[in-house]
């Protein structure tokens, strides 16, 4: 099992947002967690990425059997833990190809590895580059400073791509995307997918899952996930809209 | 302060009447109708109290307390190189040293200039081409309205004069060391004068590096008159790195001719206390002036950067950035005025301050204002003040970086957006190794 939550429940500001969440992740599946605005979806992605904006207030989660809830932020992404963010930072004055070789060679030092020179880390990234399809002077720039809504994105694919984690959490990486733009994100997504890793999805609307086919969908309403299935059940979802998918629960917010 | 105010004054003024008054300078007599001038300012301005809008926050009192004694004369046996070539940029620059504001020709270094250049100390500039100085020195010795500007202009022993004839560009920079020698004992006083003439459509970059010895005590009054020609660029940046007891005012004037351009940066690390004051004068028309300043303080230092931009003419653009990261119990201010004159349509300007605080101490203020006497103009202004973002540092942690780390790389990032776009390459990559060891510093003492 690579990931295991266990009636997680979770607030922010004492407002109750998860409320008994159960997930497991195995290893090489990708899973889709589908929900209507507020019904905690981001929350689990912050969550599982260890923002402290978030209390968890019950319930636990196990990463490859460790307590994850009791690592800081830093010591998931290297223990292979990796969100790519809904809204990704802008950070001005930090060069983007620096930053991400400080955090590549975070990793290293974590896996008791030598720093990479940083020659063949230019090769490494030129070869990542290409997941994304993005040009070299992507790499030249300020950490998402300035950058368009789905240059962020491929920003965070492109970070993904170089940390290679073991679990990814995309937090609707799909909005505010143009379909071409989807399709690269998507392209690189199915790039990273690895017998080994695994993949979820945090999407509001079904065409992410036009471009990568999940192995189990789940609809999440009111903190809790409601229903839970295959590929199928994507596509009855967008037949049916959220109303009546999760009309039995109560206080969702759509 | 009222009584080291007036033992002060008494002290200017023997040493005024004393030794000024009768000296004569050979080929420059009109220099001491200048100094009377600048004296009988002074006289009528006296010393800044905190009453004065522009003294507010700064305490003079280290300055004019302090047994600083004129000190022109000492170390000038001082030629050890070593002690200054961190401040050395690059083979081919012009360097010129001042100990204790007097020109020391042995740490000098100047050559292969293009033909008509003048560069040298104002001294011996004032024998050789007095009445060229003459024509630009000292235009605003009876309307100065900084004290400490009026005590350089009739103490000042010796200096900098650069020449620059129409149409000549200078390639190699130049690259001015003032250095402060004193120590606690005998604490230096200083007084280094710059005069700058660019001829039309010139370019010439200039860094002055206020710089003293370790643990040296002094006091550095600067004042610098500037004049940029018509068409002409000019870059004037302003390292300010000194010792932990070392005092800097300086006051800067620019006077841009038309289709002019200036670039100056303040960048401030250390030192007890740093006063800069810019003022800008627009004399043509499409004449534009980017000021930008980086400080970086820790423990008690204290920095203050005056601004004053006077859009006298129309079509003239001033764009000031200036930032700061305070740690420890260290201060900043940032007053500004800008300054639009009737009639100076279409003028463009931007005043921008941030500050980063590291501390719960450290204390900052930041005061852009405007003055438009006319309409169709477009003045912009804005201050932050704050600490780092929180989501900042998530977002770098998730990616496995850590915290404290995270902290530095934030720190640096803010920091280095005031001269990502610097040149040149030399002076940024020092700049860029400085910002680097006084934050991981500043940050490491905050964790």
């Amino acid at each position: 099992m690579l990931l295991d939550i266990r009636n997680l429940h979770a607030s922010i500001n004492g407002k109750d947002i998860l409320k008994g969440f159960n997930l497991q992740v195995k290893a090489g599946e990708v899973h889709a967690i589908m929900g209507p605005n507020g019904s905690g979806k981001s929350t689990l992605a912050k969550v599982l990425a260890g923002d402290s904006h978030y209390e968890v207030t019950k319930g636990e989660v196990l990463f490859q059997g460790k307590n994850l809830l009791d690592l800081e932020p830093e010591d998931r992404a290297l223990a292979g833990v990796f969100m790519a963010f809904q809204y990704p930072v802008e950070i001005p004055g930090v060069n983007n190809a620096s930053f991400l070789r400080m955090a590549y060679n975070a990793k290293r030092k974590f896996q008791g590895k030598e720093e990479i020179d940083p020659l063949d880390f230019e090769e490494l990234l030129k070869e990542r580059l290409k997941v994304v399809d993005m040009p070299q002077d992507f790499l030249k720039r300020n950490v998402n400073h300035g950058f368009s809504g789905g240059e962020k994105k491929r920003n965070e694919i492109l970070q993904m791509a170089v940390l290679d984690p073991t679990l990814a959490i995309l937090d609707e990486t799909d909005s505010g995307l143009d379909i071409d733009a989807l399709r690269e994100v998507a392209k690189g997504v199915n790039i990273l997918k690895r017998p080994d890793n695994g993949i979820i999805l945090i999407t509001h609307y079904q065409r992410l899952l036009d471009y990568i086919t999940p192995d189990h969908v789940h609809i999440l309403v009111d903190g809790r996930i409601v229903r839970s299935g295959g590929k199928e059940l994507a596509l009855e979802l967008e037949k049916k809209g959220y109303d009546e998918m999760g009309a039995s629960t109560n206080g969702h917010r759509g | 302060m009222a009584i080291g105010a007036d033992l002060k004054n008494r002290i200017y003024r023997e040493s005024f009447s004393k030794e000024l008054l009768k000296k004569k300078t050979p080929n420059a007599d009109w220099l001491a109708e200048v100094r009377r001038t600048a004296y009988e300012r002074f006289e009528k301005l006296g010393f800044p109290t905190r009453e004065l809008e522009g003294w507010k926050y700064i305490n003079l009192e280290p300055i004019l307390g302090a047994s600083f004694a004129a000190s022109e004369n000492n170390g000038l046996e001082f030629s050890d190189t070593r002690m200054i070539e961190k401040y050395f940029l690059s083979e081919n620059e012009q360097r010129l040293v001042f100990v204790n504001g007097v020109y020391s020709k042995n740490l000098s270094s100047v050559k292969n200039l293009p033909p008509g250049v003048i560069l040298r100390d104002l001294a011996a500039s004032l024998v050789s081409h007095g009445d060229l100085i003459k024509r630009y020195f000292g235009r605003d010795a009876s309307s100065e309205t900084n004290s400490f500007s009026s005590i350089n202009t009739f103490s000042f022993k010796d200096g900098l004069f650069l020449y620059i004839p129409d149409k000549v560009v200078v390639d190699s920079p130049i690259n001015i060391i003032l250095l402060g020698t004193g120590d606690n004992d005998s604490p230096s006083l200083f007084y280094s004068r710059i005069l700058i003439v660019t001829g039309e459509c010139s370019r010439v970059r200039v860094i002055v590096n206020y710089a003293g010895l370790p643990d040296a005590r002094y006091f550095n009054n600067t004042a610098a008159e500037i004049h940029v020609g018509e068409g002409a660029c000019l870059d004037y940046f302003q390292i300010e790195r000194g010792s932990k007891n070392s005092y800097q005012i300086a006051t800067n004037r620019f006077y841009l001719g038309k289709f002019s351009t200036l670039e100056t940066l303040a960048f401030t690390e250390g030192g007890a206390i740093t006063r800069n004051e810019e003022i800008i004068e627009f004399g043509g028309e499409k004449g534009f002036a980017s000021l930008k300043g980086l400080s970086l303080l820790n423990d008690e230092s204290q920095v203050y950067n005056h601004v004053e931009a006077n859009h006298r003419v129309p079509n003239c653009t001033s764009r000031q950035f200036y930032k700061n990261v305070l740690a420890g119990k260290a201060k900043s201010e940032f007053n500004s005025l800008v300054r639009v004159s009737r009639g100076a349509q279409k003028s463009d300007s931007n005043q921008l301050s941030k500050t980063l605080l590291l501390s719960d101490t450290a204390e900052s203020h930041s005061r852009p204002q405007l003055k438009i006497d006319t309409d169709d103009v477009s003045c912009v202004h804005g201050a932050t003040v704050g600490q780092l973002e929180k989501d900042e540092l998530f977002y770098l942690r998730s990616r496995g970086l850590s915290k404290e780390i995270a902290r530095l790389v934030l720190t640096s990032g803010f920091a280095e957006e005031v001269i990502q776009d610097l040149e040149p390459a030399p002076l940024k990559s020092h700049l860029k190794d400085w910002i680097g060891e006084a934050l991981e510093i500043a940050t490491e003492r905050k964790i």
